[in-house]
């Protein structure tokens, strides 16, 4: 690993005069794995765990408010989480292993970055890594790659299982930086690669995030975090669904639905809310929000059989929530 | 803002001991626990996060030393399976052997460092584990080259660390 400036500042006001080429440490299971690979050479690393942004509260709006330094398991096993946002606890808990979930934090998981081999392969050519040098990953092995989102410049997917959840709750993150505090919608959050893959999501400079508010939406009882991956512990997913429905009479009065490892970003069609309202489930309809989940789909030599998975695990999960979160991933929900 | 290339002070609750070095900020806690102080029942595996060898437990829950930096955590509290056990206790060796013994001879037990420590750590009584405890943790921990028994993962969440490895 390469030398850098290290320090630990304990307010917010020390954190945002960051200097250049500063990266902030969280739990640091992304950021130091990546500046042991040489991906990540940072001047200055900078601890913010001091910071006091670890709280996990009720909203007055009825919501949730989560600390950007909250870790990943105490976020999963809080009771507010637990209760009330089920299929967030069972998105964090169907990602990492127990260690890793024990020092990643909220505030990491939403800015952890792509899992791309070439990626992390420093003997390789990367756009994100070295704006304009390419992409090795095209036309190469690219089985865990996007195919939704992707551009002539990148194509490599986003790997969190949290932010699936978020987008189907519609959680907002809260931001700071030297220009004061300001909230963007976790949809907005991430950037489509387009030109410039480098530039993954909409943090200023010296912005950090300070916390995640989830609305009073909960999908308390049908919901469903289905992740297809090929080991139980410390596999990123193949394609993972998150779906929430508020079910009325055997009619779906409200549902969302968002994908996760087969996209650029956290994956949301607004117009799927559309599809679902007021719909009884049935084959046909799940069909048919797949196919609309899925529109702009385009798969390389290597990802193809992903592009034919898809459709039936998105039918699977909504059926799978239609009859109540059935315990098929470990889950907050479960005794 | 202060930041520093210099050494910084670590400074640790070691099994128990208090530890205090100036340490370069690149040092990693997986090194500092095997190189300065001997404490080899902390692997390197993978290195990066993936396969649990280099558990230990920081303040009370088990996390990946090999990608904390040694610096990053002051005034922590870790603690290796060292702690359950005296040096040349037999027992240590015994229940590894248990442990391997029940996987069969078809694993690559990088997972038996974490499995191990997590087991110690679940004894309430901070006695070593009774062989009905050990084989019930057998039965609940994952693995992740899928070599040894496995259940749903439940009881991970149930314990009073997050998780077992
Ligand atoms: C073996 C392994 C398996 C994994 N499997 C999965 C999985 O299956 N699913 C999944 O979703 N994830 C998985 N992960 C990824 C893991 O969830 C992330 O590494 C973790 O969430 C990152 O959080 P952290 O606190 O450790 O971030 P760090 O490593 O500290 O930081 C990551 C990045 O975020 C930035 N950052 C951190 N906090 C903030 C903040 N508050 N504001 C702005 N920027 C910030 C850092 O500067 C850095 O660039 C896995 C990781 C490992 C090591
Ligand atoms: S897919 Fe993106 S991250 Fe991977 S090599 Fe290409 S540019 Fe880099
Ligand atoms: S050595 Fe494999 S997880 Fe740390
Ligand atoms: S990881 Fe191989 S035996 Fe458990």
């Amino acid at each position: 690993m390469r030398a850098f400036a290290y320090s630990r500042p304990v307010t917010l006001g020390a954190v945002v005069q960051a200097p250049p080429c500063s990266r902030y440490l969280a739990g640091g299971t992304n950021l130091i794995d990546l500046m042991k690979a040489d991906v990540e050479q940072p001047e200055y690393v900078i601890n913010i765990k001091a910071l006091p942004l670890g709280d996990i509260r009720p909203l007055p709006d009825g919501g949730g408010g989560l600390g950007a330094l909250a870790t990943n398991a105490r976020t999963a096993a809080h009771p507010l989480v637990r209760a009330r946002y089920p299929l967030l606890a069972a998105a964090i808990l169907a990602g990492g292993s127990p260690q890793v979930r024990n020092m990643a934090t909220n505030g990491g998981n939403i800015n952890q970055r792509t899992r791309c081999h070439y990626f992390y392969d420093i003997g390789t050519v990367c756009n994100k890594r070295e704006p304009g040098a390419g992409c090795a990953a095209i036309g190469a092995r690219n089985r865990v790659h996007a195919l939704l989102g992707t551009s002539p410049d990148c194509m490599a997917a986003f790997p969190s299982d949290m932010c699936v959840a978020l987008a189907a709750l519609d959680a907002r993150v809260n931001l700071f930086g030297p220009g004061g505090a300001r909230q963007v919608r976790i949809r907005d959050y991430h950037c489509l690669p387009g030109r410039t893959p480098w530039v993954e999501n909409v943090l200023r400079r010296n912005e950090l995030v300070v916390g995640i508010d989830l609305p009073p939406v909960s999908f308390g009882s049908h919901y469903t975090y289905l992740k297809i991956r090929e080991s139980r512990t410390c596999a990123f997913a193949i394609i993972s669904v998150a779906v929430g429905l508020e079910m009325e009479g055997g009619v779906i009065r409200h549902g969302r639905v968002a994908l996760g490892g087969v996209a650029t970003r956290p994956w949301y069609v607004p117009a799927v809310e559309d599809m679902l309202r007021g719909r009884s489930p049935s084959a046909t309809l799940f069909h048919d929000v797949a196919r609309l989940l899925l529109h702009g789909a385009v798969h390389d030599q290597g990802n193809a059989d992903r592009l034919a998975l898809a459709p039936r695990v998105i039918q699977r999960a909504l059926w799978q929530a239609v009859t109540g979160s059935p315990p098929c991933q470990p889950c907050a929900g479960m005794p | 803002m202060n930041a520093t290339r210099n050494a910084c002070t670590c400074s640790l609750k070691v099994n128990g001991a208090l530890f205090r070095k100036d340490v370069p900020p690149t040092v990693i806690l997986l090194d500092l626990l095997r190189e300065c102080l001997g404490l080899t029942s902390v692997t390197q595996g993978c290195d990066h996060g993936h396969c649990g060898a280099c558990t230990a437990l920081l303040d009370g829950v088990p996390v990946q030393s090999c990608l904390v930096l040694a610096i990053s955590v002051p005034d922590a509290e870790v603690v290796t399976a060292e702690a359950f056990f005296p040096p040349g206790s037999g027992l240590l060796h015994h229940i590894r052997q248990r442990l391997l013994t029940a996987a069969g001879p078809q694993v690559c037990s990088a997972c038996l460092p974490a499995r191990l420590l997590c087991l110690l750590a679940q004894a309430t009584d901070g006695q070593p584990p009774s062989p009905a405890e050990i084989e019930a943790f057998i039965h609940a921990s994952p693995c992740l080259c899928g070599g040894q028994a496995r259940e749903e993962p439940v009881s991970m969440s149930r314990s009073r660390h997050e998780g077992v490895a």
